[in-house]
């Protein structure tokens, strides 16, 4: 797949909207710039200095050590805030005509008449377009971009935001602290169970733009939220970032499933910290596809904080020519009787990478807690390759550990059976690589399984045909 | 419909077969059996274009076509159908809409007409739902792995099939039910090449020629007299 032309056919997605941003920061980025963003978003004082304080914890922090190589990424070079024409808007008729062309190319306004329970889709930097159903609303549930809540709800906000994914946690948190915009946020209340997934959509748009949208999920007590995000992005000739920061808390007895399933474009670095909060007896569940991107360095955490909270993670992964996908989890287990499970399911092709990276801890006094991790490598050519990197920091005897791990390639047998069965080899190839993701696709929405297979076919095509 | 014509073969620069010919037509069965080593199962593969294999010398026609350069998946949408004893197990894909994929593949044909007569042929061979909702021999039994094949050779509905080993790992009954599935579609035109080395399929099917392959090559072809020496003598008699 070439990862540099703006004219490449091969990728669905790589086109490009005409969308001017009606305000833009220069390249690069000081704390004159961010104090830029913070005046041009209205932020109270105190999410400026917190701003602020970010971009010089960013400017201390050293790029991480490990893991892929990130020296590329031209700091210098990238715009870190672009504001598109049109104000926030709710009604699907209000938004602007150049960006409802693009989401038709994506197939938004198809996937919203099924099973659409709210819409925020994030344009740029900016969220232009909110839909949120008046059933959600009765219910007092919160569903808005980020951006908004800080100025619908500041109590509630300020009392979350932060918490789970602290300031200084790594470079690119750090880096997202300080230029955040855009994003969704949730407050499911006490006992309300949101019967339909919440939903956003996400691409990067303006060339050389980076994407640091921050998102905040609160489920309540005993309360019951799925959020899916699905990603696209355009081939651009230089390198993108992107570097989310998603947090979750998951109160007592609550369950909350995040659902992502990111397609980003060959050129784009994605680097995102998501970490979840387990409160007693509470279930995270992160679902987690990569497709597309440059490299991505992303591990859902799950803190479980309170007795017989759970995690459970999915991790799945995608690595074609010139892709890095360094995937993995991190569980820490801070309460007795907790228990976590992890899969993590790769496959690289045509030259790609893809590394399990993995954390698992216990702490003292954190009894009979229980993990178990398990992580299969399909490797489909010699060009390509899959490491895995489990970490175990167990410091409490009395817990149960399960690791499994295999690695497995298409066999001339498996591919000579399903061409005698009238497969090509392409064909083939994507069946085997579909079935292989088929513990993803068995829990997406039917919408999105569909996207995941062709999504499939068109890598195979690119890789094989 | 298949001529084989003095095929040579050779895996891995040893040859396999040696200037073997072999006819089948329309709606005729054929046994082709042969001890352990004698070069059934490396055929079969090259009839259906194994890369393994390599063809040195003759020819193989299907139709009326020279297919020896023709790739694999070409063959089967003509209408060829393998067999196979080693299956692979292939996780995530479910049988049924496996299956339903095999039928569409065909040339002409009608795959909802044909999903539905699989599932007619899975309740014959004694499948339950769940099993048509397993993954594609994912820990299936000998027998059920056999069945598996059966109903893809359904749901692929060939012009001719050739069926390496079918009857291995089969209790009775399911040997029985088979047995009358091949005989309805060789009555309708199928072509059948049965491989095997036991004989009690053979005697079951009853095939119009019975061939006796022995270190590469087909040393006698005959009738049920065959099965009959065979069951007396083994192939030590053919294997001079």
């Amino acid at each position: 797949m070439p990862s540099n032309t703006t004219s490449s056919t091969k990728y669905q997605y790589g086109f490009h909207s005409d969308v001017k941003p009606a305000y833009q920061t220069e390249r690069g980025l000081s704390r004159e710039i961010v104090e830029r963003i913070s005046a041009e978003k209205n932020d109270p004082q105190w999410m400026r200095d917190f701003r602020v304080r970010a971009f010089e914890i960013f400017n201390a922090k050293k790029m991480p050590a490990w893991g892929p190589d990130l020296s590329a990424i031209d700091f210098g070079n990238i715009i870190y805030y672009a504001k598109p024409e049109g104000a926030q808007t709710r009604e699907w008729k209000d938004v602007p005509k150049d960006i409802k062309k693009t989401f038709d190319k994506l197939g938004v306004p198809e996937a919203e008449r099924k099973f659409f329970a709210g819409v925020g889709a994030q344009y740029d930097s900016e969220t232009v377009y909110h839909n949120i159903q008046k059933n959600l609303e009765k219910q007092g549930i919160i569903f808005t971009d980020t951006g908004t809540a800080l100025k619908k709800y500041p109590d509630l906000f300020r009392q979350y935001f932060g918490t789970v994914v602290p300031i200084g946690d790594n470079k690119f948190a750090a880096l997202n602290s300080a230029c955040w915009s855009g994003g969704s946020f949730i407050y499911v209340p006490k006992g309300v169970k949101v019967a339909m997934p919440l939903q956003a959509y996400f691409r990067i748009n303006t060339k050389n733009i980076g994407q640091f949208e921050r998102t905040l999920i609160i489920a309540d007590e005993g309360s019951d939220v799925h959020y899916i995000e699905g990603c696209t992005a355009p081939v651009y000739t230089t390198d993108a970032l992107h570097a989310a920061v998603v947090e979750i808390i998951a109160k007592k007895g609550s369950r909350v499933r995040y659902t992502t399933i990111q397609n980003w474009s060959a050129n784009v670095y994605n680097l995102v910290t998501k970490r979840a909060r387990a409160e007693e007896n509470a279930l995270v569940e992160w679902i987690d596809g990569n497709l597309g991107s440059k490299i991505t360095m992303k591990y859902p955490s799950v803190f479980l904080v309170g007795r017989g909270a759970r995690a459970d993670i999915l991790s799945v992964a995608l690595a074609g020519k010139g892709q890095c996908q360094d995937a993995g989890a991190k569980v820490v287990h801070m309460a007795s009787d907790t228990s976590s499970n992890i899969v993590s399911k790769s496959v690289a092709f045509g030259g790609g990478r893809t590394a399990y990276r993995g954390l698992a801890q216990v702490v003292k006094g954190a009894k009979n807690a229980k993990i178990k991790v398990r992580c299969d490598a399909l490797i489909l050519d010699k060009q390509s390759r899959s490491d895995t990197y489990p970490t175990m920091k167990i410091e409490e005897q009395d817990t149960r550990i399960e690791h499994e791990a295999t690695v497995s390639r298409i066999s001339e047998k498996e591919l000579f059976y399903l061409k005698s069965r009238g497969f090509s080899e392409t064909e083939a190839a994507s069946l085997v690589v579909a079935g292989f993701f088929e513990p993803l696709a068995k829990i997406l929405p039917a919408d999105y399984a569909l996207e995941l297979n062709r999504l499939i076919e068109m890598e195979m095509e690119n890789a094989i045909g | 419909m298949l001529s084989v014509k003095k095929i040579t073969v050779e895996r891995e620069g040893k040859k396999v077969v040696n200037g073997l010919s072999l006819n089948v037509r329309k709606g005729e069965m054929h046994a082709l059996m042969g001890p352990n080593g004698s070069g059934k199962t490396s055929l079969c593969a090259t009839l259906l274009g194994s890369p393994s294999y390599r063809i040195i010398k003759g020819s193989i026609a299907f139709g009326k076509k020279n297919i020896a350069k023709l790739e694999t998946e070409e063959r089967a949408k003509q209408g060829m159908f393998l067999s196979f004893q080693e299956v692979p197990e292939i996780q995530g894909v479910g049988m049924s809409s496996f299956l339903r994929t095999v039928a569409k593949k065909q040339k002409g044909g009608d795959p909802r007409a044909a999903v539905e007569h699989v599932e007619k042929i899975a309740k014959q061979l004694g499948l339950s739902a769940h099993f048509m909702e397993r993954f594609l021999n994912d820990g299936f039994s000998g027998g059920e792995k056999r069945k598996s094949e059966i109903l893809q050779l359904v749901a692929a509905n060939p012009k001719l099939a050739i069926l390496d080993e079918i009857d291995s790992g089969l209790d009775i009954d399911s040997l029985k039910s088979i047995a009358a599935i091949l005989k309805r579609m060789v009555k309708k035109g199928m072509g059948l090449l049965l491989v095997s080395h036991s004989p009690r399929i053979i005697k079951m099917l009853k095939p119009d020629y019975i061939h006796v392959m022995c270190k590469g090559t087909i040393v006698t072809s005959g009738g049920k007299e065959i099965v009959k020496k065979l069951e007396k003598e083994g192939y030590k008699s053919y294997a001079q």
